[in-house]
């Protein structure tokens, strides 16, 4: 690996000084960049959005400020990490990777921590852990990894099975106790492996099965039927109380909002503002304008990804991308459709922006993997 | 190894470009939606977000301005009390607080554990109301409590401001004050008319949070109602009132209104109906009650809207409850108490409507001989009349081929303008009316104001009806002199009263003289208007002098009071149907003649003895209120040896020909005052004509004329106006 970087130096210098400088030390500075505007834009609304709760709480309007920006800094490490590493190292620690997460999964139903209702949290220390967010991580890479040894036949639902085989396992566990965690990744997977497959028709036909089997799912379990009731007319149910506070944050922004910090909904009105619901906030303080923003930033660094994805020197780069790229754009889609009651409420943080220490760093991580993959990119080769 | 890398190719590369514009798009939708919440319901948000701040942003109420007397006593005010809101959010902030306010609660209030549990189920809440209007005495030991060291656990409790409006005299000038309803919108009297005045606008007191996160607060302070004082004298109604009552128990009526005025300014001092409720719970069953009473309750099933409702129409039967319910009402050993309870609601409204209506504003009826002074007025003022005109009476009228009685059939025989009023004389009234003529006398209707509203301020005035000059045909212009055949109201009757005795002013009648902000600051002052000159001083002398006469030795006798000059004038009017044997009587007098301060005027509608005609009943009443009244209004006793004479032939003469002189055997067809006139078509179009066929003595069958059917339709439906 070490001998790549002067070899190519001295080539290019030959041929173009400006490209080859690039080729040599390419950072994808301008990804660098969305994502940490986005971080820091997040603790801004996370420090908006929490004060009040957090006054009350704990006396201390910056609590969750700062535990947020603990891990933030300690994810943005951990992403320049990553990115400086090559990441074919992970080729080899995937399978390791995915079984041993899959044991934690397992061992957070039996013995996890209770949060908020449901068990989603290992005890590690004083720090809380939530594993789906490292499965997805683990996910991204075994899927990515498995679709690239079998890119050849992956058209034959036999080696479709077996690449999907063990990250599948991991999304039942997931989606036992967090049903939209459990989607999340479970179109990951189904993403790297469309992508890679060369077939279109046997994924129309898992779609209409995917449908069906989601009716029957429904109406197995009242509670879930409920929720769909809840969501169509969230003003007769008393559980759609944060729905409907959410609404009326988003409509009462206008076109500019209220004003930064000027949110009267997060004022107890929004239970845990500064989570899932953080986005109804930006839209009541900046408005319409700065939704259109929030939601630019994020196409910005999906698209960025995108062109990494295309220029990627091989395969595997690219499916690891791909199965980022999909992570936050369904993340983000669900988050808002949720927010807007465009589908039925389900719990699903905002990527980079939602109060969550396990989230940020992990998806920090993931964006170092993008940077890892973007720093292989043969720069002369593609412009 | 990197040989053997795998390629991103192409195909996979078309599909990742799909799928991200699939997502791409999937964003789009979503700022579409964001757009479409803000298009469509963004400003309704608005304003339930800002709604939602009860907590930050507290109503301040303003009072409702007192109603006083003229002499300053409170008639009506608005008392503060106490409103005990619970914030359960701020209670449930601990187990301990949780049980520290629960206590408290239970202790100082005793609210059950239960009700208290059940409010705190909403938990985000910050406003729950548990206890409404609370005495200050009520809330002042919980106060108390909370101020120690114990009662510091005790939180997420406040009270609200409220006024509760309250009548301190009860039922005092009910009709004439109104009362208001949910909260406060004022229902007829001054309390509706005055409305606007009497109301404020609220403050309210704004919470803001500040960078630090403190709750700041700001007070925009409310502005109060202003406060009216009105012309009714408080001792001079509960005099009037307690006439009315003792009446009332001892006799009886359909009902007794009294109308007391100052003719000097158009003021009304007092304005009270046998009809009482008290303004404080004008919603409770004893307003009604004396509706369903035994001596009532006959008049309320004769009552024309009672009728309506259990009528049915053709091939249709009464439903099964309303039967029932006529039945119950019907049967005079079920108590009025047992009655209200199984009164339905619309028949309960019906009830409560006749309750609260003020009749002296709101009901037109025929005057009667009352209006003759009006006639004889009118006729003095346009030179009709020199003053020294003889008239004679034979018994009978006839005016184009109809035969129109005097009260006394035998016949006054010749008599002056003085004696036909002393005498009550239809045949000269209608001689004076016909000379006349139409123009004439429709002029002095309408000068005197009759047939549209005084303007009195006070909600739901009627208006009357009269004959316009072109329908005033001899037939109606012959009952109209008397007082037949049209509808007055008794404020009209009184306003235009005061101006006959006054020297001719037609001051505009009110019950409101001033208007005063809550420091005392005058902000209008309703000083005595002058609308028009109706006669001048001298016939209004005349006049006086003339209604002196009707008291001291004519039909009026019985209004006397010793030590004090009175003049005045009666009035019987057969009701229709005519030949019942119904009648409204009447007295409308002033004292003291020489330099008028009052005008009292009664009617009895329907009083509860054998003969109605010749009871004089309303002159008795007026008798009784001005020996109370006179004395309170520091009115001189006048030496006049006149009326020291012997009061027994007063009396004597008074008895015979007070108009009720009609042996009741003849009442059929004879109204003592009015009515043969059998024109008067109410009873031949729209009543039972089998029994005035018979005894149909004119024995005319003279088409009837256009203004009389009218006239007939209308005066059986007086129009029912406002309230």
């Amino acid at each position: 690996m070490a001998g790549r970087k002067p070899q190519s130096r001295k080539k290019r210098m030959k041929k173009d000084k400006e490209t080859s400088r690039k080729a040599t030390a390419y950072f994808d500075y301008t990804l660098l960049f969305i994502v940490l505007f986005l971080v820091a834009f997040g603790l801004v609304i996370v420090f908006s959005t929490s004060s009040y709760t957090a006054e009350l709480k704990v006396n201390d309007p910056a609590y969750y400020l700062k535990r947020q920006a603990v891990f933030a800094c300690l994810g943005i490490a951990a992403m320049l990490i990553t990115a400086r590493l090559d990441y074919h190292i992970w080729k080899k620690l995937s399978l390791i990777m995915m079984v041993a997460i899959i044991g934690l999964l397992a061992i957070v139903l039996v013995m996890g921590t209770d949060a908020n209702g449901s068990v989603r949290w290992l005890q590690l220390g004083s720090f809380q852990f939530q594993p789906s967010e490292a499965a997805k991580i683990v996910i991204i890479l075994y899927t990515a990894h498995m679709a690239t040894i079998w890119a050849a036949r992956i058209g034959e639902v036999k080696v479709m099975a077996r690449v999907a085989a063990l990250p599948l396992v991991a999304v039942g566990l997931i989606a036992t106790e967090n049903l939209s965690t459990g989607i999340i990744c479970a179109a990951i997977i189904l993403l790297i492996i469309f992508v890679t497959s060369p077939k279109i028709a046997q994924f129309v036909i898992m779609g209409i099965a995917v449908v069906l089997l989601m009716g029957v799912f429904l109406l197995a379990a009242s509670y879930r039927l409920d929720r769909i009731k809840v969501w169509l007319h969230p003003e007769q149910y008393e559980r759609g109380y944060q729905t409907l506070q959410a609404l009326y944050a988003v409509g009462s922004g206008g076109i500019f909002g209220k004003g930064l910090g000027q949110s009267i909904q997060k004022l107890g009105f929004i239970p845990e503002s500064h989570n899932d619901y953080i986005f109804s906030v930006i839209c009541e303080e900046l408005g319409l304008f700065g939704a259109i923003c929030v939601i630019g930033v994020f196409l910005l660094l999906i698209w960025r990804c995108v062109m990494i994805a295309m220029s990627a020197p091989d395969l595997y780069g690219a499916l690891i991308v791909i199965g980022v790229v999909a992570h936050i754009s369904v993340q983000v889609c669900i988050n808002i459709a949720v927010v807007t009651n465009t589908i039925p409420p389900t719990g699903v943080p905002l990527p980079f922006i939602s109060y969550g220490g396990t989230a940020i760093f992990g998806l920090l991580v993931e964006m170092g993997l993008v940077l890892s993959v973007a720093r292989k990119i043969n720069v002369h080769k593609e412009y | 190894m990197a040989k053997k890398r795998k390629k991103f190719l192409a195909r996979m590369q078309n599909k990742f470009f799909v799928i991200m514009i699939v997502i791409t798009i999937l964003f789009l939708i979503l700022i579409g939606r964001i757009y479409y919440i803000n298009k469509k319901s963004g400003k309704q948000y608005e304003k339930i977000v800002l709604s939602q701040q009860s907590y930050d942003s507290i109503e301040i109420p303003y009072r409702r301005g007192d109603i006083l007397d003229r002499n300053g006593t409170q008639l009506a005010t608005s008392e503060k009390v106490y409103n005990l809101i619970m914030e359960p959010k701020n209670v449930l902030q601990s187990d301990e607080v949780k049980e520290a306010t629960i206590n408290a609660l239970m202790q100082y209030f005793s609210i059950s554990r239960e009700d208290i549990e059940k409010a705190l189920e909403d938990k985000t809440s910050l406003y729950k109301k548990m206890l409404t209007k609370l005495t200050y005495d009520e809330i002042k030991p919980f106060n108390e409590f909370i101020a120690t060291d114990e009662g510091k656990e005790v939180k997420g409790i406040w009270f609200e401001d409220e006024y509760k409006r309250y009548y301190p005299h009860g039922s005092l000038a009910c009709q004439a004050l109104g009362f208001t309803v949910s909260g406060n919108v004022g229902q007829g009297g001054i309390e509706g008319y005055y409305n606007e005045e009497l109301n404020g606008t609220n403050g309210r007191e704004y919470g803001y949070l500040t960078s630090d996160m403190n709750l700041e607060r700001t007070t925009k302070a409310p502005v109060n109602g202003y406060n009216v004082t009105s012309t009714i004298d408080a001792n001079a109604q509960s005099i009037v009132e307690k006439r009315i009552s003792n009446f009332m128990t001892e006799t009886g009526a359909k009902n007794v209104s009294v109308l007391v005025m100052d003719p000097n300014s158009g003021e009304v001092l007092a304005m009270a109906n046998s009809n009482n409720f008290d303004l404080n719970e004008p919603y409770e069953n004893s307003a009604i009650r004396y509706l369903l009473e035994p001596e009532y309750i006959g008049y309320l099933l004769a009552d024309q809207e009672v009728k309506e409702y259990f009528s049915v129409k053709e091939g249709e039967t009464l439903s099964e409850e309303k039967t029932q319910l006529k039945a119950t009402l019907e049967n005079g050993g079920i108590s009025a108490e047992e009655k209200i309870e199984s009164l339905p609601e619309d028949f309960y409204l019906i009830c409560l409507n006749k309750a609260w209506r003020n009749f002296i504003i709101s009901d037109g009826f025929e005057p009667g001989s009352t209006y003759k002074t009006f006639t004889i007025a009118g006729a003095m003022e346009d030179g009709v009349l020199q003053g020294d005109e003889g008239f004679y009476c034979g018994g009978v009228y006839t005016v184009e081929d109809w035969d129109i009685k005097c009260h006394n059939h035998a016949g006054h025989g010749t008599v002056s303008i003085e004696q036909a009023l002393m005498y009550s004389c239809n045949v000269a009234l209608m001689q004076i009316a016909l000379r006349e003529g139409r123009n004439t006398f429709s002029k002095y209707q309408d000068v005197f104001g009759f047939g549209k509203t005084t303007n009195v301020d006070l909600a739901g005035e009627a208006g009357g009806l009269i004959y316009g000059a072109d329908k005033l045909n001899p037939v109606e212009l012959a009952t109209s002199s008397f007082g037949q055949g049209l509808t007055v109201t008794m404020m009209q009757v009184g306003t235009a009263f005061c101006s006959v005795i006054n020297g001719g002013n037609y001051y505009e009648p009110h019950l409101v003289k001033r208007i005063t902000d809550e420091n005392g600051g005058v902000i209008n002052n309703i000083e005595p208007t002058i609308l028009r000159k109706t006669i001048s001083p001298e016939t209004s002398a005349f006049m006086r002098n003339a209604l002196f006469q009707v008291v001291d030795t004519g039909t009026a006798q019985k209004a006397k009071v010793e030590g004090y000059t009175i003049g005045g004038k009666t009035g019987t009017a057969e009701k229709l149907p005519r030949g019942n044997g119904k009648y409204l009587l009447s007295f409308i007098g002033f004292a003291p003649v020489e330099n008028p301060q009052v005008v009292v005027y009664v009617t009895v509608d329907e009083p509860n003895v054998e003969d109605q005609a010749s009871s004089g009943l309303g002159t008795i009443i007026a008798q009784g209120i001005f020996e109370d009244l006179l004395p309170y209004m520091n009115i001189y006793q006048t030496e006049n040896e006149k009326s020291e004479g012997d009061p027994n032939v007063g009396d004597q003469i008074a008895t015979p020909v007070f108009e009720g002189d009609i042996p009741t055997e003849n009442l059929s067809n004879d109204a003592p005052n009015a009515a043969d006139t059998e024109p008067a078509s109410g009873e031949t179009t729209g009543d039972d004509t089998s029994g005035e066929s018979t005894d149909d003595n004119s024995g005319t069958d003279t088409p009837e004329t256009n203004g009389g059917e009218t006239q007939g339709d209308d005066s059986s439906s007086v129009p029912e106006n406002g309230t």
